[in-house]
């Protein structure tokens, strides 16, 4: 078996979804060499990451034999393999490279940033000859001036090694000038310029075209297009494979009327919905691989803006879709530019301000609910709400009196419009006012969002959250003028069911726009479809409707449907790029029932449509406008409303209350209400606990219930009532405390409403009582989740902290 | 079904062309270039989508974009389930299917008995067309999958682009009606 080898290499290349086994199986007439060159193009891309990294790090634990050893293999690999395929380029390249690594192995020089840079510019010569390779087939023109001059480089360093050997360790970036005072300089020693331009002018001149493609020729390059498999995980996607035709050939074999078919088809459920964890198991690349890039890259741009800056790691292992690795990628490049030439101050004036004279950008990747987060954090100067202000109004995105009336988060915002930069001076890394914005945009394509944190003095975290997968997502199934659509959960608000007699009244008409009036405010209707130009049937007469109220960049609107059906999983399929640029439509899929489905664009509808955002809530002009509007609504959420779970404990606090103890929680503390067997509900040690999920959970019982359930299901009469025994009602919680949050249960009696809620200004008195203003009444709220009602952000910085 | 997908390597100067039936006219497709026929298959309309575009269906996982080669021709369109051909187009990597009324047999025909498209064809037809086959019951069209590929009907811009929203597809459909009728009368 496969499995048997080392655990450490039990990864198989594997092309990626769809683009290399096209390739592969269009041109099988080309031969194996095409196939082997494929196959060394990403062999050798993968070992000129492992290098980077290792040069990298290098620099920082010039001791290390386990990295010269690496960057060695990654070297030797190549040279051998280019020598079977006759690509003689990269071959004498590799080759003076090997030669300059075999010294250093054996301890005859020591590691300099010289030699490092060196080495880095031996890497950006392969990765050139690799990516012409790639494009056009072969090694290219053979600009033996470039070669030369870069193999006679790699030889002048190996030869260097006495003075080398000789100086200082130089962990520290020391001026190579001191290098060559040293009197032990070795015979056969050219001058040299100084290290930081002699990487600058050997990557513009000798190779133009690496300097300014390697960020985005990365995002195009073979190894893009494959990806690393645990053989385990490929063993298993064989087995389910062999299970799915197996149960294939009995239901051929078998008839809808047959005894065994429910089975048959219960099985094929359960082993199509193992296979799908596992292939998506398989696409979920860990952050790391993203990461790695960065190390090379904050290094240069350093050196670039003369700074001094260490990139740290954390959650390197956190998994993320292939396809969204892809997509974040460019967006963490723009931040980590950011960081480094915006965030970081220069070497003085990190020292006048009492920091350490490194500046430190720290990348971290963690799982939280359905989404990865990765943020990109530096101990900087932060971000200054004035100078932003300032530069707004300087650029026309807000009047003088919106700037004086907005709070440091919604100015901060305003660095995600598009034109703005506060950079002072525009500078070949970043500045030109193209950054957040495009992160933003970037981000948002796949489904995600991006903060920004800024304490002035103290450092900026630029934090992104994307979905785990873009393949599978929950949608509402939806029919509209005979036809079934799929809107995605994520922009549905709310539904609202308008009964037959109320159609008529209920549709108010402001100018050509219908309205509808949606508890206080108004809500602007689009009939999807008159929309989508349907035939609207024989009812010209008022007929019952449903409203799916969604939301889409800062945009509410009312989506008129005619029916509701399932919500249901699907798995998103695209559309060809004719019926894409319809515009409506982000995909379809296949329904149940086997039918196919388009997915609505709420945003592009909302466009359509012409809604705009509500204009009462807006104090911005121009592009901004969705953002400070979702900043404003985050803000509002946060300060006055949060959606609370109304429900009975069973417990009556004064004789006067009549209701049994009505109690609030927020909603986003509760994970699930679930309906449990009293007999399900097990003691340890005198304290109620539920297996729930494989999990022991503590239930928290306040209002005795549980006992009085018990006690209904000793008397004879009531059990007889109910077959299957009591059930209690729990409320699955997440309560946060010092560390992290933890899941609890809390039985209540019956749960009433789920209502917007206010939480009132704390009772110094009753300092553990928090109370929240509900439905018009004063309800009191559990305690110790009082601080969820901010929303989930609250407890996520729990969580953080 | 599926055999008349699999590639054929012209023996010498005969073809094998899977015939067509749409209307009253008969169509013929080289084998070699079809994927697969699938029998019938009533595809999902997208509204707001051009008149031309029949639908799309579940096919191998994908969504495959159907082309209604009644509504090309200025026919009323099909309401029941008809055939749909599966072809591929390997550079440009678009999958799509073509509803026609019926699939006939495959007929050998020599390579000479190809006529060029007449010089009076209007553009539609001269844009649909490659040349006819004179079979001894009558002439049987040949048509080239590539031309019929929805990007490439959407560039010629001559099948009525404007989408449902503003009614204008009624409007061009009447009109390619009547030319067709003009041209057969």
């Amino acid at each position: 078996m496969w499995a048997a080898k080392a655990s450490g290499q039990q990864h198989v290349a594997l092309p990626a979804f769809g683009v290399g086994l096209k390739v592969v199986g269009h041109r099988p007439d080309k031969g194996d060499v095409e196939d082997l060159t494929k196959e060394f193009l990403a062999e050798s891309q993968e070992g000129l990451e492992r290098m980077e990294l290792c040069l990298t790090e290098l620099e920082k634990r010039p001791d290390d034999d386990e990295l010269v050893a690496e960057i060695f293999r990654a070297v030797h690999t190549i040279k051998g393999t280019t020598g079977f395929l006759g690509l003689g380029r990269v071959e004498r390249l590799a080759h003076a490279g090997e030669s300059l690594l075999g010294v250093l192995r054996d301890h005859k020089l020591a590691v300099s940033t010289e030699l490092i840079s060196g080495l880095l510019e031996l890497l950006d010569g392969l990765r050139a000859i690799l990516q012409t390779i790639e494009t056009t087939g072969t090694e290219g023109e053979r600009t033996s001036d470039n070669d030369s001059a870069l193999i006679a480089r790699l030889l002048e360093l190996r030869d260097s090694r006495s003075a080398a050997k000789a100086a200082p360790a130089s962990q520290d970036r020391a001026p190579f000038d001191k290098l060559r005072a040293d009197p032990s300089t070795g015979p056969g020693q050219v001058a040299v310029r100084p290290p930081q331009s002699s990487v600058q002018d050997a990557v513009q001149t000798a190779l133009p075209a690496v300097a300014g493609s390697v960020p985005v020729a990365a995002a195009s390059s073979a190894q893009d297009k494959t990806l690393r498999i645990d053989v385990d995980v490929l063993n298993r996607m064989m087995n389910l494979v062999g299970e799915l035709v197996l149960t294939r050939n009995q239901i051929l074999r078998s008839t809808p009327g047959a005894k065994n078919f429910p089975e048959l088809a219960r099985r094929l459920d359960s082993v199509t919905a193992d296979l799908r964890e596992n292939v998506m198991q398989a696409r979920m690349q860990p952050v790391g691989y993203l990461f790695r890039k960065f190390p090379r890259l904050v290094r240069d741009l350093a050196a670039t803006c003369g700074r001094q800056v260490r990139i740290e790691f954390e959650g390197q292992e956190t998994g993320l879709d292939k396809s969204l690795l892809e997509a974040v990628r460019d967006p963490l490049t723009h931040a980590v530019r950011n960081a480094v030439d915006h965030g970081v101050e220069p070497p003085q004036e990190r020292i006048k301000a009492g920091k350490p004279v490194e500046g430190v950008v720290r990348m971290r990747a963690y799982h939280q609910g359905g989404s990865v987060v990765l943020e990109v954090i530096d101990d900087g100067a932060g971000i200054s709400t004035e100078r932003v202000l300032a530069k707004a109004m300087e650029r026309g995105l807000v009047t003088p009196e919106q700037a004086g009336s907005m709070t440091q988060r919604e100015a901060l915002q305003l660095i995600f419009v598009s034109g703005f930069s506060t950079a002072k001076q525009v500078t070949s890394v970043s500045g030109r006012g193209m950054g957040m914005d495009v992160v933003r945009t970037n981000v948002e394509k796949v489904g995600g969002s991006v903060e920004l944190e800024s304490q002035p003095g103290s450092g900026t975290t630029v934090r992104m959250r994307v979905p785990l997968t873009l393949a599978i997502i929950p949608a509402l199934v939806l029919e509209s003028g005979g036809q079934s659509f799929a809107l995605p959960q994520n922009s549905l608000v709310e539904l609202v069911y308008v009964p037959h007699r109320e159609a008529e009244q209920s549709v108010e008409r402001m100018g050509t726009t219908d309205l509808y009036r949606l508890r206080e405010g108004l809500l602007p209707l689009v009939w999807l479809d008159r929309l989508l130009s349907l035939e609207q049937g024989a009812h010209d007469e008022a007929h019952d409707f449903y409203i799916a109220v969604v939301e889409s960049e800062g945009c509410r609107f009312g989506l008129v449907v005619d029916d509701l059906k399932a919500p249901e999983e699907i798995v998103v399929k695209p559309l060809s790029s004719q019926l894409h640029e319809i515009g409506v439509f982000s995909g379809a899929t296949v329904l149940g029932n086997g039918t196919l489905a388009l997915i609505l664009d709420v945003a592009a509808i909302g466009a359509r449509a012409g809604v705009r955002p509500a204009t009462e809530e807006i104090h911005v002009v121009g592009a901004e406008q969705a953002q400070a509007q979702t900043a404003q609504r985050e803000l509002a959420q946060i300060e006055m409303q949060s959606a609370m779970v109304i429900y009975e404990t069973g417990s009556r606090a004064s004789a006067e209350d009549k209701e049994g103890g009505r109690m609030a929680m927020p909603l986003s503390a509760v994970e699930r209400i679930e309906t449990v067997p009293l007999r399900e509900i097990e003691y340890a040690g005198g304290r109620a606990v539920l297996q729930y999920r494989g999990e022991l959970i503590p239930l928290e019982d306040d209002g005795n219930v549980l006992h009085a359930l018990a006690e209904a299901e000793a008397t004879p009469s009531a059990a007889d009532a109910a077959k299957d025994g009591q059930t209690a009602t729990v409320l699955i919680c997440l309560r946060p405390e010092a560390h992290g949050v933890r899941r609890v249960g809390m039985v209540v009696r019956r749960v009433l409403d789920v209502s917007a809620g206010r939480l009132l200004a704390a009772d110094a008195a009753a300092s553990d009582e928090q109370l929240a203003m509900v439905k018009d009444r004063v309800t009191m709220v559990h305690r110790g989740f009082a601080q969820m009602a901010g929303g989930p952000q609250t407890a996520i910085l729990k969580e953080v902290a | 079904m599926r055999d008349a997908a699999e590639p054929r390597t012209d023996a010498g100067d005969t073809l094998s062309i899977c015939s067509l039936r749409v209307g009253a006219a008969l169509f013929g497709i080289d084998t070699s270039q079809i994927r697969e026929v699938l029998g019938t298959a009533s595809p999902q309309r997208v509204p707001l989508a051009p008149e031309y575009i029949a639908g799309v269906l579940p096919y191998r996982g994908e969504v495959l974009t159907t082309v209604c080669f009644r509504a090309l021709l200025g026919l009323e369109r099909c309401s029941r389930a008809n055939c749909v051909l599966v072809f591929d187009d390997e550079e440009n990597e678009e999958r799509f299917g073509l509803m026609v009324d019926g699939v006939g047999g495959v007929i050998a025909v020599h390579r000479d008995a190809l006529e060029a498209n007449p010089s009076g064809l209007d553009a539609r037809s001269q844009e649909l067309f490659d040349g006819a086959y004179k079979l001894p019951s009558g002439l049987m069209v040949r048509l080239d999958p590539q031309r019929l590929r929805p990007s490439r009907l959407a560039a010629s811009g001559l099948f009525g682009n404007e989408s449902g929203l503003f009614g204008g597809v009624s409007g061009s459909h009447g009109r390619v009606k009547q030319e067709r009728q003009g041209e057969q009368g």
